[in-house]
C-alpha cells in the first residue's frame, strides 16, 4: 500500500494557509443584493402585526417579508417550522422578517425600522416548565402537523415532539436484584456549533426557470430536495453548490437560509441575493445543539457486573424538532453505552420549549448521552470502589451480544472496546482515579469515559463517484461529499490512487460540490464519507481497470484477464515488458496509422448502504447502522480545592479505527474533537435570560476553548481490527472524538472535589456551587 | 460594519475638536469622540449605539504624549493599551492594562477609549485610583486644564459632553519601587470580562489600597476597604472577609457570575494578595 495508511496532506490545504481557498462569501457577483433576517426580541408572543412601512420606504431597500408572505411550513421530519415567524413567535432570535437591500448596511438600517406588535405569551424555558401540568404550549396543536418523514410520535396537546422507546428483558425485576443501584440526573445546556464560518446561502431564480444556489450547506443534495418539494419545482431545475465549508459539527446539514434565500430572489424577480448570518444571528436564529435532561438508574451485581438500566432522556430541542426525532431514536438505539445490560427500559423525549430549535450537532446525540451513561458508570465504579477502567472492561459488549435495539454484534461491526481500554493505560499513566497531593490545596486525578456510536443514517442512504482519465494518464474524481474540514476528499483521492495504483498526487479533485455535476452524496454527516463515498470510489476505480483493461486487450491482442495493472501501465502478467501507459489509452487508443478505438475512460461508482432498518416504534428494535465505532479517553486534570480553578494537563483517546487511512489527519481529528469536547465541558453554555432571552449570542458571551488554554498534551492511538465490508478495513471516527471527553472531564473533577458533578459546563463557579449545596 | 450613515472628522488640535463636536450638537446632531474605535464599532454593529458622527482625537499632539517630564510620567489618552504595556513606564499599569481585552483588541484599545467605556470595567483607571498624586488633563471651554483626578472621575466621570481627556500623570516619585498585585479573576477562560479585576498596592505610608474593577457598574476604591486591609492585627484570610462585608456596593450577578461567586472569589483573592504584598521581600 503506498497511498492508504500514509499521510497525505490534505488536498486543500495549500490554498487554505495561504488565504486563496473560497468559501461561500468569496464568491461574490457583481449586482448581489444583500438580504438579512430580523430576529424577534421576544420568546414567546403572538403576533399581531409585523410593521415593515418604513423599512420599505428607506432608499435602496428592493423587498420585506414577512410570515404573511409564506404559508407553507418546513421540517425534515415533522412539518412545524414557519421559514418566517407566522401567528407566533416561539423563540427569541426567530426570523420575523426578511429584508432585502442594495447593500448590507441599507439592510441593516431597514432592519432596524422593522416593528413586533405581539401579545406576550408565557415562557417555555426549561424542559421541567415543557412538562409541568397546565405548561404553556410552544405549539398549539402539534399532533396536527404533516409527518415529512416517519417515523415520528408527536403527542397530542402537549410539548412532546416525539418519543422513542426501547425495552429489553424485565427492567424492574432485574433493578429489585442488583446489589448495587445507583442514580443520577444529569442536566446539559443547549449550546452552539460554532463554527469558524457563519452559515451563508446565495440565490438565483433565471429567466429559464433554472435555481441557482450557493450554500455553505452539508447536505447540498438535501437542500435541492427539499426546495423542489417547498417550492414546487423539478429537482434537475435546481443546482446547489456547496464550496469549501468553513466548519459545520452537524449544524450546516439541515436547510434553513437556502430556503429563505430562495424568497428572497423571488420577492426581487429572481434576483441573485445572497443570506449571510451575522455572529450573533447564527447563534440565536440558526439552530443550535440540544440540551439534555436525563435520569439514570443503573443496577450491577457485586463484582461490577451491569445487570439492568431504566433510562429517561429528555431533549431541550427548542422551538421546533428539525432532526430531534432522528437524534432521539440514535440516542434510544445506542443508550446503554458500549455496554451489554440484558434487562433494559429507555424512554427518549424530544421537547419543544421556546429556545432556539436544534439540529445534529457533532455525535448526533451521542455526546449528551455518553455523558449521562458515563456519569453513571463512574458513580457506580466509585460505589463498587473499583478501577473505573475495570469496570468498563468487565461490561464491554462483544462481538455475539445483542445491542439495546438487539442488532446482532459481530467482531466486525463493533471494534474492540477492551482493546483499547489496555491500550490507554499505558498511554495515560493510569493511575487508578484516585486524587492524589502535588501541593498544597492541589491535587492531580485522571478520569475516564468510553464511547460507542454508529451512523443512525437512513436506510436508503446512497453515494457515488464518477472518475475520469485526463490525456495524461491522471484522474479527476467527482464525489458528492462536501469538504469542511474533515479530510473527506484527500481520504477519497488516497482511496483512488490506492484503487489505480497511482500517486495521490495523480488524482485531481475539485473543493466544491455541485449537484448537477457531481453524483448523489446523502449528506455529508455521521462520520460516514469514508465508507461510503470510499466504497463508491472503489466500485468506480473497478470499473475504470475493467475499461483500461478492456481496451489494452484489443490493443495488444490477448484477453483482459492475461493483463495486470501498475505504475500507470496496463501489462501483460507473464511478460510485463508487453506494456500500454494509462496515457495511450486515457482519451482512447490511436494506432500508429493514427485510426482509433475507444473513448474517454470514465468509472462510475456508487453505494448503498445495506439491511438497515428503521426502529421498530413499539418494540425499538432494529438495525441503526453498519456498524459502531467504540473508544475509551481520559483526561488528567490539576485542581486547586479552595479555588475550585482547574488545569487539564492531558487528554487522550484511544479508538478502534479498524485501519487508519491518513494517520495524521485522523490524529488531527481526534484531538480536534477533543479540544471541541473540553472546551464544550468546561465552559460552553446557551444562557437564557427568565424571559427566554438569548444572552448568549456573541464569543464575548458564549467562551469557547482557545489555543492557550488548551491541555498541555494530547495524546491519540488507534487499534486497529477491521470492519470488513469498509473500505481497507476503516471506521468511521470523525465524530468520535468529542463523544465522551466530556464525561472524562466531569469524572475527574469529581473524583477530585469528592463531588458529583452532573452538569455542564463545569466552570469553577459551578463547582463551587455543589460544594456549598453540600455544606 | 456600522449601518448608519456616518460623517467623520480628525482634527489637529483640541480646541478644534471641541468646536467641532459643539457645532455637530447645535446641528441636532449625535457626534461622539473617538480613539481606538473597538466599542464605537463594535456596538454600532449590533444597533447597541448610534451616532452620526465621529470625530477621531488621535491627529492631536496632547492625546498622544508618552512623556517623562521631571517627575511627572503622562500618558495621552490616545495610547494604545498595547503601547502603554510596551514603554512600561509604571509596573502596576502595565500588568493591569496587559489582561485587558486580547492581544489584538489591546493594540487599538486606548487609555482613555478604555476610561471612558461604556462597559463597567475601565480597569485601567484601577491604578489612578490608588495614588495621591494623579493628575488628569482636560479639554474644556477654559483651555487644557490638569487637576487632581478624583475631582472628575471616581468610577464614573463627572466631565461636560463636549470636553474630553487629555491624559493622565502620576508622580514617579510616589510610584517608584510601590509593591503591587493584579490580578484580573474570571468565569474561566484568560480572555474574558473580569469576574472582578483587583489591582492592590502597599503604598509607601504603609497602607494596603485595593480598587476593583467588575465587582460593581463602576470601578471602585474604598477608604473602609483600605483601612481593613491594613488592618495588620489580623491574618490576610480575616481582612479579606472583612473587606468584603466592607464593600461600598453589592456585587454584581451577570452572564459571567453570580454576586456571591464574585464575593467567593474576591476573598480569597484578596487573601492572597495582602500575604504577597507583605511578605518580606
Amino acid at each position: 500500500m503506498t497511498s492508504v495508511g500514509v499521510n497525505v496532506p490534505r488536498k486543500e490545504a495549500p490554498n487554505k494557509v495561504t488565504g486563496r481557498a473560497r468559501y461561500t462569501r468569496d464568491l461574490c457577483q457583481p449586482g448581489t443584493l444583500y438580504g438579512l433576517l430580523v430576529p424577534a426580541h421576544v420568546a414567546h408572543a403572538r403576533i399581531r402585526a409585523v410593521e415593515t412601512s418604513a423599512a420599505k420606504g428607506l432608499d435602496g431597500v428592493k423587498a420585506v417579508i414577512t410570515g404573511d408572505d409564506v404559508s407553507f411550513l418546513t421540517g425534515d421530519v415533522i412539518e412545524d417550522h414557519p421559514p418566517l415567524a407566522r401567528g407566533k413567535v416561539r423563540y427569541w432570535g426567530e426570523p420575523i422578517a426578511l429584508v432585502v437591500a442594495r447593500d448590507a448596511a441599507t439592510a441593516q438600517r431597514a432592519a432596524n425600522l422593522v416593528r413586533l406588535h405581539c401579545d406576550p405569551l408565557p415562557v417555555v424555558n426549561s424542559v421541567a416548565e415543557a412538562l409541568s401540568e397546565h405548561a404553556p404550549l410552544v405549539h398549539d396543536e402539534v399532533g396536527s402537523y404533516t409527518i415529512a418523514t416517519p417515523p415520528a410520535a408527536p403527542r397530542r396537546h402537549s410539548n412532546i415532539a416525539d418519543e422513542a422507546n426501547v425495552t429489553k428483558g424485565d427492567c424492574d425485576q432485574a433493578l429489585r436484584e442488583s446489589d448495587v443501584v445507583v442514580t443520577v440526573h444529569v442536566s446539559l445546556p443547549q449550546i452552539d456549533h460554532a463554527a469558524m464560518e457563519p452559515r451563508v446561502a446565495t440565490a438565483e431564480i433565471l429567466a429559464d426557470g433554472r435555481v441557482l444556489v450557493v450554500s455553505s450547506s452539508q447536505a447540498p443534495f438535501e437542500v435541492q430536495k427539499l426546495l423542489a418539494q417547498y417550492f414546487h419545482l423539478h429537482p434537475g431545475q435546481i443546482e446547489v453548490t456547496a464550496p469549501l465549508v468553513g466548519g459545520a459539527f452537524g449544524g450546516k446539514a439541515t436547510v434553513q437560509l437556502e430556503i429563505l434565500a430562495y424568497l428572497a430572489s423571488r420577492a426581487v424577480g429572481g434576483h441573485v441575493v445572497t443570506l449571510a448570518n451575522s455572529r450573533e444571528v447564527d447563534m440565536a436564529t440558526s439552530p443550535v445543539g440540544m440540551g439534555l435532561e436525563a435520569d439514570v438508574v443503573l443496577g450491577a451485581a457485586s463484582d461490577g457486573r451491569l445487570k439492568a438500566a431504566r433510562l429517561t432522556f429528555y431533549l431541550d430541542i427548542g422551538a421546533y424538532a428539525d432532526s430531534a426525532p432522528r437524534i432521539a431514536r440514535a440516542i434510544a438505539a445506542q443508550c446503554t453505552g458500549p455496554y451489554r445490560v440484558d434487562h433494559l427500559h429507555a424512554d427518549v423525549y424530544a421537547v419543544y420549549t421556546n429556545h432556539t430549535y436544534t439540529t445534529a450537532f457533532r455525535g448526533f446525540g451521542h455526546m449528551p448521552m455518553t455523558f449521562a451513561i458515563e456519569r453513571a458508570m463512574d458513580e457506580l465504579a466509585r460505589k463498587l470502589g473499583q478501577d473505573p477502567l475495570d469496570l468498563r472492561q468487565l461490561n464491554a459488549l462483544a462481538p455475539g451480544d445483542l445491542s439495546p435495539t438487539k442488532a446482532r454484534l459481530t467482531s466486525s461491526n463493533l471494534g474492540n472496546l477492551p482493546e483499547t481500554i489496555q491500550r490507554l493505560k499505558p498511554l495515560i499513566g493510569w493511575t487508578g482515579g484516585a486524587p492524589y497531593a502535588v501541593a498544597p490545596h492541589r491535587v492531580r486525578v485522571q478520569g475516564v469515559a468510553a464511547f460507542w456510536k454508529t451512523s443512525s443514517s437512513p436506510p436508503n442512504a446512497t453515494s457515488g463517484a464518477i472518475v475520469t482519465m485526463n490525456a495524461d494518464g491522471s484522474v479527476n474524481l467527482s464525489i458528492g461529499a462536501v469538504e469542511f474540514g474533515a479530510g473527506t476528499k484527500t481520504a477519497a483521492a488516497q482511496i483512488l490512487a490506492e484503487a489505480l495504483r497511482i500517486p495521490v498526487s495523480r488524482v485531481f479533485i475539485r473543493d466544491e460540490v455541485s449537484t448537477a455535476t457531481a453524483p448523489e452524496h446523502w449528506k455529508t454527516v455521521a462520520s460516514l464519507s469514508t465508507y461510503m463515498v470510499g466504497r463508491a470510489v472503489l466500485d468506480a476505480a473497478q470499473d475504470v481497470v475493467r475499461q483500461l483493461k478492456s481496451l489494452a486487450a484489443v490493443v495488444l491482442r490477448c484477453a483482459p484477464e492475461d493483463l495486470d495493472y501498475g505504475n500507470e501501465t496496463v501489462f501483460v502478467r507473464d511478460d510485463p515488458t508487453i506494456q500500454l501507459k494509462y496515457a495511450d489509452l486515457a482519451l482512447g487508443y490511436q494506432y500508429p496509422e493514427g485510426d482509433s478505438i475507444g473513448g474517454q475512460i470514465i468509472g462510475r461508482g456508487r453505494f448503498m448502504i445495506r439491511h438497515l432498518n428503521l426502529l421498530d416504534q413499539e418494540t425499538g428494535h432494529g438495525r441503526p447502522g453498519p456498524a459502531w465505532t467504540v473508544g475509551v479517553q481520559a483526561v488528567e486534570v490539576e485542581y486547586d480545592t479552595e479555588t475550585h480553578q482547574y488545569q487539564i494537563l492531558k487528554a487522550a483517546t484511544v479508538l478502534d479505527a479498524g485501519r487508519v487511512i491518513n494517520p495524521a489527519m485522523a490524529h488531527g481529528q481526534v484531538r480536534g474533537g477533543m479540544a471541541m469536547g473540553l472546551g464544550i465541558a468546561s465552559r460552553e453554555q446557551i444562557r437564557y435570560g427568565p424571559q427566554g432571552e438569548f444572552l448568549s449570542n456573541q464569543f464575548r458571551t458564549y467562551k469557547v476553548l482557545r489555543m492557550g488554554e488548551q491541555p498541555d498534551t494530547y495524546l491519540v492511538e488507534f487499534v486497529t481490527n477491521p470492519q470488513v465490508d469498509a473500505p481497507f478495513g476503516a471506521r468511521p471516527l470523525g465524530e468520535h472524538g468529542v463523544l465522551a471527553i466530556g464525561a472524562a472531564l466531569a469524572n475527574a473533577l469529581s473524583r477530585a472535589s469528592g463531588l458529583a458533578l452532573n452538569a455542564l459546563p463545569l466552570t469553577p463557579e459551578f463547582i463551587w456551587q455543589q460544594r456549598r449545596t453540600m455544606a | 460594519m456600522i449601518p448608519g450613515p456616518l460623517e467623520y472628522y480628525r482634527p489637529t488640535r483640541w480646541d478644534e475638536a471641541r468646536q467641532v463636536f459643539q457645532q455637530l450638537i447645535q446641528a441636532g446632531r449625535t457626534p461622539r469622540y473617538a480613539l481606538g474605535g473597538t466599542e464605537l464599532i463594535t456596538m454600532a454593529r449590533t444597533s447597541q449605539l448610534s451616532f452620526s458622527d465621529v470625530i477621531d482625537l488621535k491627529r492631536i499632539p496632547e492625546v498622544m504624549t508618552q512623556d517623562q517630564d521631571g517627575d511627572w510620567i503622562t500618558w495621552g489618552a490616545g495610547l494604545p493599551l498595547g503601547r502603554i504595556a510596551a514603554l512600561d513606564r509604571w509596573p502596576v499599569l502595565t500588568a493591569t492594562v496587559d489582561r485587558v481585552a486580547d492581544h489584538t483588541s489591546r493594540e487599538h484599545i486606548t487609555l482613555g477609549g478604555n476610561g471612558f467605556s461604556l462597559l463597567p470595567y475601565k480597569e485601567a483607571m484601577l491604578p489612578f485610583m490608588l495614588v495621591d498624586h494623579a493628575e488628569a488633563t482636560l479639554a474644556t471651554g477654559a483651555g487644557l486644564v490638569t487637576g487632581r483626578l478624583p475631582d472628575y472621575f471616581d468610577g464614573t466621570w463627572r466631565v461636560a459632553s463636549e470636553d474630553f481627556l487629555v491624559s493622565l500623570r502620576v508622580r514617579e516619585s510616589e510610584v517608584r519601587n510601590m509593591r503591587f498585585r493584579s490580578f484580573k479573576l474570571t468565569r474561566l477562560d484568560w480572555i474574558d470580562y473580569p469576574l472582578v479585576t483587583i489591582v492592590a498596592v502597599r503604598h509607601p505610608t504603609g497602607e494596603i489600597r485595593a480598587a476593583f474593577a467588575g465587582w460593581g457598574s463602576a470601578p471602585l476604591v474604598s477608604a473602609e476597604v483600605n483601612r481593613v486591609l491594613s488592618d495588620t492585627s489580623r491574618s490576610p484570610g480575616a481582612r479579606a472577609a472583612a473587606a468584603i462585608g466592607a464593600m461600598p456596593v453589592k456585587p454584581l450577578d451577570d452572564v459571567h457570575g453570580s454576586a456571591a461567586y464574585r464575593a467567593f472569589v474576591t476573598e480569597y483573592t484578596l487573601a492572597r494578595m495582602i500575604g504577597e504584598l507583605e511578605a518580606s521581600s
